[in-house]
């Protein structure tokens, strides 16, 4: 079975919200996809038995607009959440795999978008990263169906 | 005599930003500050100039976590500015949306922000390693109420689907009855999780609260109530702002409530079930009752297991709701605007939501207040680390810390939801 290709991002936080600009490209041409704010649906998925690929904003990844392949083990251990809004991408996956024993290397992928630290509020992509939409896509989705 | 300072920067596993602030001296705390610094939110300005038909989207953006508070005080000020009233299958459904937000409200709370404190765990993922199982359960618990919001509103978070009037669509019997095997079962693990919650270690406190609630002839509140308090209030909530003002204090961004000529008071699980455990259900009220639970707690600490008496409260309402609904023939009544201000409170899983809109002839809004529960709440939550001061000076500074940490999240604060702060007076010398 195919993977389901999450976006993750806020779309009021400029290229923030390239994952899910990622997601509804994928959405219109008819794959399944999921959207949110933050990863709280990645754990809903994994406590299943569904394969998933995240598209994620990254900072710190190269220059804005580079489309790479991450680990789990690659996002670290960063800072707690600190408020019961937000589950960060590395907490939900050591929550799945503490809770349900999700293998995450075989379940997870990764796919990031380097951007910039985000400015503030403010909607729409900068050029690099909506010029990185369509080989995020396109890696989401070999990702998705390749193995 | 000693002098120390408990600071806290960052609160953790509240919603929002904010810090804390205590200086004992001795065994006495001179100064209690919690001190919320999310950014101000500006929503009542921003309802101004809007149509009041806007006001449950709107709103409902305040948070997150209880956006369906958000959007039935709405619904409902301005359906009392209107004229209007929402009775039948619409006023069920609505009461089962509510059941869905304080069901996944309550039980994040209680499970992944709060649990930890009395066991001793820094976080929720500590907590997973040690008690999985409960984890899990708890997230069973959690989705079988997010199921309900995502069913009647679209979606789980931010609901689109809550309209003045009603709803854009009702669902069919057979969409709300797929939702029943996960509900019974939730039903079940709802009253397990309480019988292990009761056996957590509860600090000995207490205190002379005013607990503030809604009170319905013949339901556990939710949307329609008086507002009645442990000192003697009993208000039609119409006359809310001639007994209840809101304030500015310096140290945050939320306004602080207080009872007209009293001060603090308490609006909460806490309240709400000291009021109303006569209305509970035979299965939630005994549930109280093996965990001895009754109306005379004074004990902020225990609003853990009122909120695991809510829960399997909530469980079996929506179960209740749903085994008995036949879709209305119209998903909403028809609005006709006028001129005129309107007022709702109901149960937000935090406490009480007032909202008030002042509309003209056209229903744009001209005037907007929300009093959200963690602002009432905020000089209450101080006063009592004052009254902790004791508790405190006997303690590590670290031990103080986390016993000062977990009373705040006895209220379960939701800090965002509350700093919507602007300066009134400035705004209406602004106006024309």
């Amino acid at each position: 079975m195919t993977a389901v290709i999450i976006g993750i991002g806020q779309l009021a936080g400029g290229d923030d919200g390239v994952g899910i600009v990622v997601a509804r490209a994928l959405a219109a041409r008819g794959f399944e996809t999921r959207e949110s704010a933050d990863a709280s649906v990645v754990l809903s998925l994994l406590a299943g038995e569904r394969r998933v690929v995240l598209v994620d904003a990254v900072v710190g990844g190269g220059a804005p607009g580079s489309v790479l392949r991450l680990t789990a083990e690659a996002l670290g251990s960063g800072p707690r959440p600190l408020s019961s809004h937000g589950l960060g991408v590395a907490e939900a996956l050591e929550l799945a795999a503490t809770l349900y024993g999700t293998p995450i290397g075989e379940r997870v992928e990764i796919v990031g978008v380097a951007i910039a630290p985000p400015a503030g509020s403010v909607v729409g992509l900068s050029p690099a990263v909506a010029a990185a939409v369509e080989p995020a896509a396109a890696l989401a989705l070999a990702l998705a169906g390749a193995r | 005599m000693t002098s120390r300072t408990i600071q806290v920067d960052v609160l953790a596993r509240v919603e929002g930003e904010g810090a804390l602030t205590l200086v004992l001296d001795g065994d006495t705390v001179v100064d209690a500050k919690l001190k919320l610094f999310e950014p101000p939110r500006l929503f009542e300005a921003m309802m101004r100039g809007r149509a009041c038909t806007e006001a449950p989207d709107i709103t409902a953006r305040i948070c997150g976590i209880c956006p369906v508070a958000y959007e039935m005080s709405a619904c409902h000020a301005v359906e009392d500015a209107l004229g209007v009233s929402v009775g039948g299958a619409l006023r069920e459904l609505r009461r089962l949306l509510y059941c869905g937000e304080w069901i996944e409200s309550h039980v994040l709370h209680m499970v992944m922000l709060h649990a930890p404190d009395f066991l001793g765990f820094p976080d929720a993922m500590a907590l997973a390693k040690q008690h999985p199982e409960r984890v899990r359960g708890s997230l069973r618990i959690k989705k079988a109420g997010n199921a309900i919001v995502a069913v009647l509103g679209g979606r789980e978070i931010h609901p689109v689907n809550i309209k003045v009037g009603g709803f854009y669509r009702v669902p069919s019997r057979t969409e709300l009855a797929q939702l029943l095997p996960d509900l019974r079962a939730a039903l079940d693990e709802a009253e397990d999780m309480l019988d292990w919650l009761a056996t957590f270690d509860i600090p000995a406190f207490e205190r002379d609260y005013e607990l503030v609630s809604l009170r319905h002839p013949t339901e556990y509140p939710m949307n329609e109530g008086r507002l009645v308090s442990t000192k003697g209030l009993d208000i039609d909530v119409h006359e809310f702002r001639a007994h209840i003002e809101e304030y500015q204090v310096a140290h945050s961004t939320a306004l602080q409530a207080r009872m007209v000529g009293r001060g603090s008071y308490q609006s909460g699980p806490l309240a709400r079930f000291v009021h109303n455990a006569d209305r509970l259900s035979p299965r939630a009220a005994a549930s109280a009752a093996r965990i001895g639970l009754d109306p005379t707690c004074r004990n902020p600490y225990r609003m853990l297991h009122v909120r695991g008496v809510e829960v399997i409260y909530a469980l079996g309402e929506a179960i209740r709701i749903i085994e008995s609904y036949a879709p209305p023939a119209d998903a909403s009544v028809p609005l006709v605007m006028r001129a005129g201000t309107g007022q709702a409170v109901t149960c937000a899983p935090r406490g009480i939501l007032y909202h008030r809109y002042v509309l003209d002839d056209a229903g744009i809004v001209h005037d907007a207040q929300i009093a959200p529960p963690t602002a009432q709440n905020q000089l209450g939550i101080e006063e009592d680390l004052l009254a902790m001061g004791p508790m405190l000076a006997t303690m590590s500074l670290e031990a103080a810390t986390r016993r000062a940490e977990h009373a705040i999240r006895n209220y379960d604060p939701c800090i965002s939801c509350s700093t919507h702060f602007l300066t009134l007076r400035f705004e209406q010398r602004g106006t024309p």
